[in-house]
């Protein structure tokens, strides 16, 4: 199921590249990191979408990686590559701990003059597990706007086959 | 070598300036968003992917342009010409036809005494070392034994010395370029191998070469000269018309007193006492340290003392031996040649020697062509050693002793009384400058837990720092002491300063200068010493350094 948004959705409000395509609003999925997929437009994204990504990205953005922004990302892909990540307690620990660097960062970022719905207010790891080397997340966002967000799916053009 | 872009090129991402990067970043931002303002800039993958990989990249070409731009701006080499890479001084200057000055190697003879009348044959490379430098044969040398043996250049004869050694010369050059590998007559020069009989070896005369490679400090204040036209009219013109020369690239500080100057009496020669121009002193040091060469010459003897065994001596020296020499000292018999003291010079009366072809400069005492390439002398000594039995007022006997000054008097002399170069309205007359021989003693005080410190490098260090000196009337001790603190550590001091400086002036009279603190040129115009004229030399061997162990070690 290929979800779109609609132009209207997208006025009088700031785009970015959707960077981790294929979400679904339910059920899990493995989300691929391009901007352009095979057979398919790129596509822009707006609203909650936009801060699902930019979450994403700090996230699994490793602390001090980035030279000049030594103060971007967190400690969760360091905890993971270092193996001290053993148990999905262990998960739940280190995501802890990286959502505080996060939280930190994404608030940095936002303006109160933002839409409440690219503005964030915390994240929560509902489960996690551990199955070999694949661990599998169930995250809920939260935004200033709660619960009351509306969900604006990526604007894509399909690309001519 | 060729300059390249990539000699300036960020090679390494990380290595740009953070605030650089962020500045830049920020403004693309900003720039973009301006451009586009649907699109979100502040935050996600457009800011954070794009845009910052972007600035990091623009950064690194902007950086790469700062540093092209700042290597090839006149203006920053000369902010702080050490931090500026040779080569692109080298390219930067060439603009304005100024041109490094290389560095050459010391080149010299080398007295080797054996103990027998003996041959030996000195292998070409073989290694000598003195002061912690080193030396190489410059080719294969053979010691002879007769002088029937001696058929090839590098055939050397053994002569037998008054002290039962026999004594033959090779020749060695410095392992590299620099001053610091000139060695003056009679320095201790060992060889790095066995030498059957070896008794000792020494330098047989200054070493000559010896040229430190010029650097971009003293590159950038010759600029000047490069733009100045090359010719013998203002000051500016005129070192830089020198120093289109190669052949005189050893030359170091020039002083040029001309009309006006107060030192200048060449131009007084009227009934009126005044001056009228037309006449150029040109002071010219040769080269850095003071040459002192070692030759030999053929006295006479000319009257034998009563009932004692001494017996005075002549010889004269012409314009051509060492034209502006400053001294001869360390007169002793050839037999005698290692010995490092000399017979007492009795008189040493100058001359001038204007006579010959070509243009002569307007000389009209012998204190005005002092130091000059028509300078003459007439040494009479007394000799204590030989047995005065046999002698008759009027033999000849060869006496070898040593000269000192600096180079290219004559040749700088000639060049300039050229008809093509001289000016029409003006003589000008080389000189070497006034000298002030300078002794320098200093105390090192160390704790007993302190390395020893390397005396021989701050000796050589001391040496250089006063024969740099300009021509600015002073010697500071400030300056040497401060040379010195480059080569100590930890809680050692300098004490006991102690600068004494012996000048000879042009009228042959001497005054000597004596001061813990600093040396100051006398202003004595009427006897053309001044600060204008005066340089200060310092030999190695003048410079004592005492080093004692008085200060507490630190707990």
């Amino acid at each position: 199921m290929q979800l779109s948004g609609t132009v209207q959705q997208y006025s009088n409000r700031t785009i970015d590249y959707l960077a981790f395509d294929d979400a679904k609003p339910q059920g899990d999925t493995l989300l691929s990191q391009v901007l352009v997929k095979e057979g398919q437009s790129g596509a822009v994204i707006t609203g909650i979408e936009k801060l699902v990504q930019r979450f994403l990205i700090e996230l699994l953005t490793e602390a001090a990686s980035l030279n000049y922004q030594l103060s971007r990302g967190s400690m969760f892909m360091a905890a993971l590559r270092a193996g001290v990540v053993r148990t999905s307690a262990d998960l739940f620990s280190a995501f802890a701990e990286a959502e505080i660097d996060v939280r930190q960062n994404l608030r940095g970022e936002d303006k109160v003059t933002d839409p409440v719905d690219e503005q964030y207010r915390s994240a929560e790891l509902i489960t996690a597990s551990l199955l070999g080397d694949t661990a599998t997340l169930t995250i809920r966002l939260l935004s200033m706007a709660g619960e009351s967000r509306v969900v604006i799916y990526p604007l894509r053009v399909s690309a001519a086959t | 070598m060729a300059l390249s872009f990539s000699d300036f090129e960020v090679t390494d991402l990380t290595q740009l300036d953070n605030a650089d990067v962020n500045q830049l970043l920020d403004r693309l931002a900003t720039q973009l968003q301006d451009l586009n303002p649907s699109i979100d800039l502040r935050r996600g993958v457009f800011k954070d992917t794009l845009a910052y990989y972007h600035a990091i990249l623009e950064t690194a070409i902007r950086t790469n342009l700062e540093r092209y731009q700042s290597a090839r701006s006149l203006q920053q080499i000369e902010a702080d010409p050490t931090l500026a890479d040779d080569d692109v001084v080298n390219e930067v200057l060439s603009n304005w036809g100024v041109t490094r000055k290389l560095g050459t190697q010391a080149v010299g003879s080398v007295t080797i005494e054996l103990s027998a009348n003996s041959s030996v044959v000195i292998p070409q490379g073989l290694v000598f070392e003195a002061q912690g430098l080193s030396y190489a044969a410059v080719a294969t040398f053979t010691a002879r034994t007769s002088a029937g043996q001696v058929s090839t250049p590098n055939d050397r004869l053994l002569v037998a010395l008054s002290n039962g050694n026999w004594a033959f010369v090779v020749e060695v050059e410095a392992a590299a370029v620099g001053a610091g590998y000139k060695l003056n007559a009679g320095d201790l020069i060992v060889p790095g191998k066995p030498i059957a009989n070896y008794v000792t070896s020494y330098a047989a005369s200054s070493f000559s070469a010896g040229q430190n490679t010029e650097t971009n400090t003293e590159l950038i204040n010759e600029l000047q000269l490069g733009v100045a036209a090359k010719t013998l009219s203002n000051r500016t013109n005129m070192k830089a018309w020198l120093r289109e020369y190669t052949d005189y690239q050893s030359v170091t500080n020039q002083s040029i007193v001309g009309y006006g100057d107060a030192a200048m009496l060449r131009d007084q020669h009227t009934i009126f006492p005044v001056s009228y121009g037309g006449r150029v002193d040109w002071y010219i040091r040769g080269q850095q340290p003071l040459q002192r060469t070692t030759k030999t010459a053929a006295a006479t003897l000319i009257s034998i003392g009563a009932g004692t065994n001494t017996s005075t001596w002549q010889f004269s020296l012409g314009k051509a031996v060492y034209p502006g020499f400053y001294e001869v000292d360390r007169i002793r018999r050839e037999v005698d040649s290692a010995l490092n003291s000399g017979f007492e010079i009795v008189s040493d009366a100058r001359g001038n020697d204007l006579t010959g072809g070509g243009f002569l400069p307007d000389v009209a005492s012998t204190a005005e062509g002092a130091y000059s390439a028509f300078q003459t002398t007439t040494i009479v000594f007394t000799d204590t050693v030989t047995d005065t039995g046999s002698l008759v007022v009027g033999d000849t006997a060869n006496y070898v002793y040593d000269i000192t000054g600096v180079p290219h008097i004559a040749g700088i002399q000639n060049l300039v009384s050229g008809r093509d170069y001289r000016s029409y309205a003006a003589d000008a007359l080389v000189k070497a400058p006034v000298p002030c021989f300078v002794q320098v003693t200093l105390t090192l005080n160390k704790s007993a837990g302190d390395a020893e410190p390397d005396v021989n490098s701050i000796k050589t260090a001391v040496a250089n720092v006063v024969n740099q000196t300009g021509f600015i009337g002073r010697l500071d001790g400030s300056r040497i002491v401060d040379v010195v603190h480059n080569f100590i550590q930890n809680d050692i001091s300098v004490t006991g300063l102690d600068l004494f400086g012996r000048i000879r002036n042009p009228d042959g009279s001497v005054q000597y200068l004596r001061s813990p603190d600093s040396l100051e040129v006398p202003d004595q115009p009427e006897k053309m010493v001044t600060a204008n004229t005066v340089q200060f030399y310092l030999e190695v061997s003048d410079v004592s350094v005492n080093v004692q162990s008085v200060i507490p070690t630190a707990t």
